[in-house]
């Protein structure tokens, strides 16, 4: 190859690329017509290089979406109809008010809705069943308290790990509080795990939205796709992307199992000490880090026992109220 | 576990398609879910080995066809290794070609740990604060397609809206626009914030 062409071959791709990104944003944009699909699926099937280049940019192109949560909440258009909704109800509020003289007892009332409570205890899992055809399952050690009224469902997931299946009804919109935020299903599937101020949440299918707000009282809200698993703590949040394969190894626990791929020993007895009253302790460093593969019961101690006696040599020694793993 | 939980197909086929009113192909899938996210560790082996920089961006075009081209017959079974030998016999044939001297491709590749093709870069890659990132990639455009990109993604204008309010014509406003796509890929797909780059 002479060095003009080689010049002109490099110049060549970077065209290529500035087309595709052409693409990418005029995809999304109104303006996109039928006409424009076909010349796109077109150069599309042209060569390898057009399609490579397409698919690059627009996996990041899509990331960007969440740069949107950058966008102070309150100049959504979204909030619009709620603020009418309410005026259309403040003559009827006020007569009300009138009628019983009390106004602070007015507020109390409806900003205080009455809350069931449910727990499960270590190694428990129940599931509930709402009248709306609302599936939430509890997972070991959970306590959430539920709200129902004519506006709204409320769950507050005070300690442990839920699964919902939601019912999506707009009008009765779905809100899971935490003490790191909300989440706001948006027709979904979905998991969430506190643990102190931390949440996890990970999405299955549908929409959710995780609201929050920073150190300086600053609202921010994440849109989730399914696959993501978004994690708040102490003011930062992350967001990944989980092979569905890992997420269904997460939620092995509906099922009264644990997955395990590749995952530390000290990992694996601080997951399966969540489930059992009998806390394991490993005390050889070295043993920790051994990894593991394979699935076990969340709740069988003698299992697990096994388990590291034939795999890593390991004696068990019961103590009390602990099961401790020496060499 | 008996009886497969039922999430489990309904996110697989919620995965992004490729093209509207296209057919996802299993290339396509496997191209964005495996490849892309290898895209640091492929900057960073092309990098080390190939002493032109202005090269590179051609050279992660020619590694990308070539396995996607590959996938096209039959998904490989290791992605990192198969991207990683890919982008070595590339180097290797255009080394040759223009006759510059040996590169030390083999050794690097188990440097990489290629070795053990096991906890990829892809699960580190993945998990990070993805706003944060999206800002630090942001703020790094140059000012005029920073601003293109904001009004569009962030405020949601048309192109023509933007240009009005740029003061520039459409046309300029989609060369902006693309400019600002390609520089936030090489951000976002080649420089992962948490792995480490060999000094």
């Amino acid at each position: 190859m002479s060095g003009l062409e080689e010049e002109a071959e490099a110049l060549d791709k970077r065209a290529v690329e500035m087309r595709a990104a052409e693409f990418v944003e005029r995809r999304d944009g109104a303006d996109w017509t039928d006409a424009d699909e076909q010349r796109f699926a077109h150069w599309l099937e042209e060569s390898s290089a057009h399609r490579v280049a397409f698919l690059r940019l627009n996996a990041s192109w899509r990331r960007t979406e969440r740069l949107v949560a950058l966008k102070a909440p309150e100049l959504r258009a979204s909030s619009a109809p709620r603020e009418a909704r309410r005026f259309r109800f403040l003559p009827m509020a006020a007569a009300f008010v009138l009628a019983i003289v009390s106004g602070g007892l007015l507020t109390a009332y409806f900003s205080a809705p009455r809350y069931d409570t449910y727990a499960t205890t270590i190694g428990g899992h129940e599931t509930l069943k709402l009248h709306d055809g609302t599936r939430i399952e509890l997972n070991t050690n959970t306590l959430v308290r539920i709200a129902q009224t004519q506006s709204r469902r409320l769950v507050k997931l005070e300690r442990g790990e839920a699964y919902f299946d939601v019912h999506h009804d707009e009008k009765r919109p779905f809100i899971v509080v935490t003490d790191g935020g909300r989440i706001v299903d948006i027709g979904t599937k979905f998991s969430a795990r506190v643990e102190g101020e931390r949440l996890r949440l990970s999405l299955l299918e549908g929409r959710v939205r995780f609201e929050t707000k920073d150190g300086s009282g600053r609202p921010h809200e994440v849109q989730l796709v399914p696959g993501e698993t978004l994690v708040s703590a102490a003011g930062s949040i992350t967001l990944s992307t989980k092979a569905p394969r890992e997420l269904t190894s997460d939620l092995a626990w509906r099922s009264g199992m644990l997955v395990f791929h590749e995952t530390s020993l000290a990992e694996a007895v601080a997951q399966f000490n969540r489930y059992n009253e009998t806390k394991i302790v490993i005390v050889d460093p070295r043993a920790s880090r051994e990894t593991i593969n394979g699935k076990l019961p969340t709740n069988d101690l003698e299992e697990f026992e096994r388990m590291a006696r034939n795999i890593f040599g390991l004696r068990a020694v019961k103590r009390g109220n602990e099961l401790v793993l020496t060499r | 576990m008996d009886g497969k939980p039922n999430f489990q197909t309904a996110a697989v086929a919620s995965l992004p398609g490729a093209a509207k009113g296209t057919a996802v192909s299993a290339a396509d899938e496997w191209f964005e879910r495996e490849v892309l996210p290898l895209e640091a560790l492929l900057m960073q082996f092309l990098e080390r080995n190939w002493r032109n920089a202005s090269d590179l961006p051609d050279l992660r075009q020619d590694v990308y066809v070539r396995v996607y081209e590959a996938a096209r017959k039959e998904i490989p079974q290791h992605t990192r290794q198969f991207v990683l030998t890919t982008a070595r016999n590339l180097l290797i044939n255009r080394a040759r070609h223009e006759r510059v001297v040996p590169i030390e491709t083999a050794a690097d590749l188990d440097d990489l740990g290629l070795a053990h093709d096991a906890p990829g870069p892809d699960q580190v890659a993945l998990a990070r604060d993805e706003l944060r990132h999206l800002q630090a990639a942001l703020d790094r455009l140059p000012p005029r397609s920073r601003e293109a990109i904001v009004l569009r993604r962030i405020q949601g204008l048309t192109r023509e809206e933007i240009a009005a309010r740029m003061g520039i014509s459409e046309l300029s406003v989609t060369r902006y626009l693309s400019r600002a796509i390609c520089l936030l890929a090489d951000t976002l797909h080649g420089e992962p914030a948490n792995i480490r780059r060999k000094p």
